[in-house]
């Protein structure tokens, strides 16, 4: 499965269209694209979207951002999480106002960047 | 009289006080803002913590502490200082506890206690400019110079943690037992409620969380490494896998408030070195 690069990043940005449940409740679901962000240890949502979805938290964890800059205390909250057709469940925390993709999530897949075509693909997952 | 920030500057630059690490930012029109320190120590953890290494010092609601300041002082026999906290972290429900003055001769680190009056945790960071010190010039040189206990102090010491009160949430508790002393009928509340007491006001998360914290210390003896659930005040399952961990809370207790948590002396950390997340939370 094929997914273009978001163009409205300079330079455009890799990106899955991912869709994101309440693992209790499926009806409560969204979708959006997310960034491909190798250097997060673990998967990024707004908190309106945790909220939105209902998530219970499950634990706090400190954040670190560049250069080990402490960036402060983020709860944590576990999601389900839908990439070209395949379910993960997955640990996201509440922090930023963008959807990333965390290796958590990212190390589940095999992923193929095609820069200069601007298109990411899916090619299996674990 | 007061000195003012250039007679600050001045001061450290001619060497006649001493302020290790000094910084201009931390240079208010007349103080000195004063850093959290390498090391705090909270009532209800009951060690020293090494705030350097954890990179953060969280107070929780009603905890008592002890913070190092960053900076070695080095007063001379005709200044003292007074210090308070920063307005910002008085608003969040912090009080200082601090003697009169930082007498003249004084050399070393100050070690500020705090007591967290809010319902919420207060986070400081370290390094965070948290309390402020007002520098006095004297109309001549004392007598004699600061050589009481804490002088060249620049750690927390045993000393120091003996000093401090035996219940972890002081203010509270004072409250109930004058309470139960005017009720006998209280009596009963206070024997069973108090040594457990978490601030009802909280979520649930964050009674659960509170719980953890509470349980670390007992808990590091036989399940150091593991994650353990905490649900409805007590630790109901462990094991080492965090997700399926929950997934079996979830599946045994239903999707409801629980805390999973990392029986460790650590912090759970995670990196996201993207310049998309640096905003600091409150």
């Amino acid at each position: 499965m094929s997914y273009q690069y978001k163009n409205d990043c300079n330079p455009p940005a890799p990106v899955l269209r991912i869709t994101i449940r309440n693992m209790s409740d499926n009806a409560r679901q969204i979708i959006g694209d997310a960034l491909i962000d190798t250097g997060a240890d673990i998967t990024c949502l707004p908190r309106v979207i945790v909220r939105t979805l209902g998530g219970e938290p499950v634990s706090t964890y400190n954040v670190v951002g560049i250069d080990n800059a402490h960036v402060g205390p983020a709860n944590s909250y576990f999601l389900e999480f839908e990439i070209a057709s395949i379910k993960k469940l997955a640990e996201v925390i509440a922090i930023g106002d963008e959807l990333i993709l965390g290796r958590n999530l990212i190390n589940e897949f095999i992923i193929q960047l095609d820069g200069p075509g601007k298109i990411t693909n899916i090619l299996k997952s674990e | 009289m007061i000195l003012v920030d250039q007679e600050i500057e001045k001061a450290v630059e001619t060497g006649e006080i001493e302020i290790t690490d000094f910084s201009k930012e931390c240079l208010q029109p007349a103080s000195y803002d004063l850093r959290v320190g390498e090391e705090g120590y909270l009532l209800s953890g009951g060690k020293i913590i090494n705030i350097q290494n954890e990179s953060f010092f969280d107070i929780q609601s009603g905890d008592f502490a002890l913070i190092l300041a960053h900076e070695k002082l080095r007063l001379p026999t005709n200044m003292l200082g007074r210090f308070g906290l920063r307005s910002l972290y008085a608003r969040k429900g912090l009080l200082a506890t601090a003697g009169p003055q930082v007498d003249p001769g004084f050399e070393g680190k100050l070690v500020i206690g705090v007591v967290n009056f809010s319902s919420q945790n207060v986070h400081l960071p370290y390094l965070e400019p948290f309390c402020t010190l007002e520098l006095n010039r004297l109309s001549r040189h004392s007598v004699t110079s600061y050589s009481g206990q804490y002088q060249n102090q620049e750690h927390l010491t045993d000393d120091l943690i003996k000093l401090m009160p035996k219940e972890p949430f002081p203010l509270a508790v004072m409250l109930i037992r004058q309470l139960a002393a005017a009720s006998p009928s209280l009596q009963h509340f206070e024997a069973s409620i108090l040594p457990r007491m978490i601030p009802q006001e909280l979520s649930v998360f964050e009674q659960e969380k509170a719980v953890f914290l509470h349980l670390k210390q007992e808990l590091l003896k036989e399940h150091r490494g593991q994650y353990v659930v905490i649900r409805g005040g007590k630790a109901v399952l462990f094991g080492t896998n965090k997700m399926e961990l929950a997934k079996q809370a979830y599946q045994k207790f239903g999707y409801g408030p629980i805390y999973v948590g990392l029986v460790s002396e650590e912090y759970e950390s995670v990196h996201i070195s993207t310049p998309r997340v640096t905003r600091r939370m409150e």
